[in-house]
């Protein structure tokens, strides 16, 4: 029985890292629209605070048990521009907290970036969140009354888990750029974050269609 | 005295029992109705996620890119479209069924209340519900036809496909696959405001549930 103990340890901890998962963005982007149209439907995001917002990560968070792995997210990054919302970024998230309070659960994330400062730390490779330095706090719902507070913090985080509503547990973790699937997506090999997020980097004719949805979705009703 | 009053408390102790017992059928039902209401939603969403993966192969095979890796894809993402309507067909049809019990079982519970009043309030609440229910069922039946018209037009599509895959015969295709893609993308559309109309309306019966 221990042996079979360590055996299923063993084989959780050699798990391929989150980055051996990554999806490409013709997958992620539905699926994030899925998770943005879920959380507008239940009126969870406050859509004016999306329209003042600079930036969207949409992410799908996977906790494993708290002391093996931490935890694992999927995503896109978009940017608002003068042309309106770039194309997507895919990124990766690794290690810490994000909502996520017991293992094996699985979160979907939204986050409104609410600086442009915000917007290209997310898109800078390698960035670390620490807690401490995530600052984030759960946002308001969809119809609550804005205040300045809420406009000028980093982050407004909306956490889904099945339904339930948990609490901002936030940082500690890494946000890295999957650079296979933006080179993929885009049919280019070099693209940079950078030309992604400022619409110079667009997105091309066959991904539009994929891409509707969730343009629509960012609209306030 | 004492006898009036033991007859008081008999009938008070099984007042509220009676109502509990009628009341439980429609609630339940209520219940359960509110959570296939949610399976369809979900059902509804993954049907969204694979017209968007067909849309990108469509247009990946339009434009020539590994057009052969990218109609394989098609063929298999409509295949799992497919499945994954007959799902929805099967949902529907279970929603509906509750409904009709709900609205039965309310009913009875109605005919069993003797206080006029209180019965006027609940048929009203009937049919505020049955009202509710007809304007989700008249979209789930427009959508379910627009769905009909274009699986038939996907499922056109890779029989063309099937018997001509060169990259002149792609070329002569692009006018029904653009009409494909701007048929998918109403769809997504009109799915998503579908899919609204029956979170509210799930959100009432629910309400109806206590839930």
């Amino acid at each position: 029985m221990k042996k079979i103990l360590q055996l299923l340890l063993a084989t959780l901890i050699a798990l391929p890292t989150t980055n051996g998962w990554a999806e490409s963005l013709d997958k992620l982007v539905p699926d994030c629209a899925e998770i943005l149209g879920r959380m507008k439907r239940e009126d969870i995001l406050n859509m004016e605070l999306v329209n003042e917002a600079k930036g969207i990560v949409i992410l799908n968070v996977t906790g494993f048990s708290i002391g093996i792995g931490g935890s694992g997210g999927d995503g896109i990054l978009m940017a608002k521009t003068d042309k309106g919302w770039s194309g997507p970024v895919a990124i990766t998230t690794d290690g810490g907290t994000l909502g996520i309070d017991v293992g094996g659960t699985d979160n979907d994330i939204v986050i409104l970036l609410m600086k442009e400062g915000v917007v290209s730390k997310w898109g800078t490779d390698g960035q670390h969140f620490s807690s401490a330095s995530a600052g984030a706090v759960m946002g308001p719902k969809g119809g609550a009354a804005l205040d300045a507070s809420m406009r000028d913090r980093d982050f407004n985080v909306y956490i889904w888990n099945k339904g339930a509503k948990l609490g901002v547990n936030f940082g500690g973790f890494d946000v890295n750029i999957n650079e296979e699937a933006n080179a993929d997506f885009y049919g280019k090999p070099m693209v940079s974050v950078k030309d992604i997020l400022n619409s110079l980097a667009e997105v091309p004719a066959s991904k539009k269609d994929g891409m509707a949805r969730i343009y629509d979705l960012l609209k306030a009703k | 005295m004492k006898k009036l009053l033991m007859a008081m408390l008999v009938g008070w102790a099984l007042i509220p029992m009676a109502g509990w017992a009628q009341n439980s059928d429609s609630l339940n039902i209520a219940a359960d109705q509110a959570v296939s209401m949610n399976k369809l939603d979900d059902l509804m969403g993954r049907a969204q996620k694979r017209l968007s993966y067909i849309m990108t192969n469509l247009g990946e095979l339009s434009d020539n890119n590994d057009a052969n890796n990218s109609f394989d894809k098609f063929e298999d993402n409509l295949e799992d479209l497919q499945s994954i309507r007959e799902d929805i067909k099967d949902r529907v049809e279970k929603v509906r069924d509750l409904q009709g019990q709900r609205i039965a079982a309310w009913t009875k519970e109605v005919s069993g209340m003797n206080d006029k009043d209180m019965r006027k309030m609940t048929n009203a609440e009937i049919d505020s519900a049955k009202a509710d229910f007809d304007a989700l069922d008249k979209r789930l039946r427009e959508v379910g036809g627009d769905a009909n018209d274009l699986t038939s037009l996907l499922l056109d599509l890779k029989k063309y496909f099937a018997s001509s895959f060169t990259p002149d015969s792609i070329k002569t295709s692009q006018p029904m696959v653009e009409k494909a893609k701007a048929s998918a993308q109403e769809m997504i559309k009109d799915t998503d405001a579908l899919r609204d109309t029956l979170n509210q309306s799930k959100r009432k019966v629910k309400g109806a549930a206590g839930g």
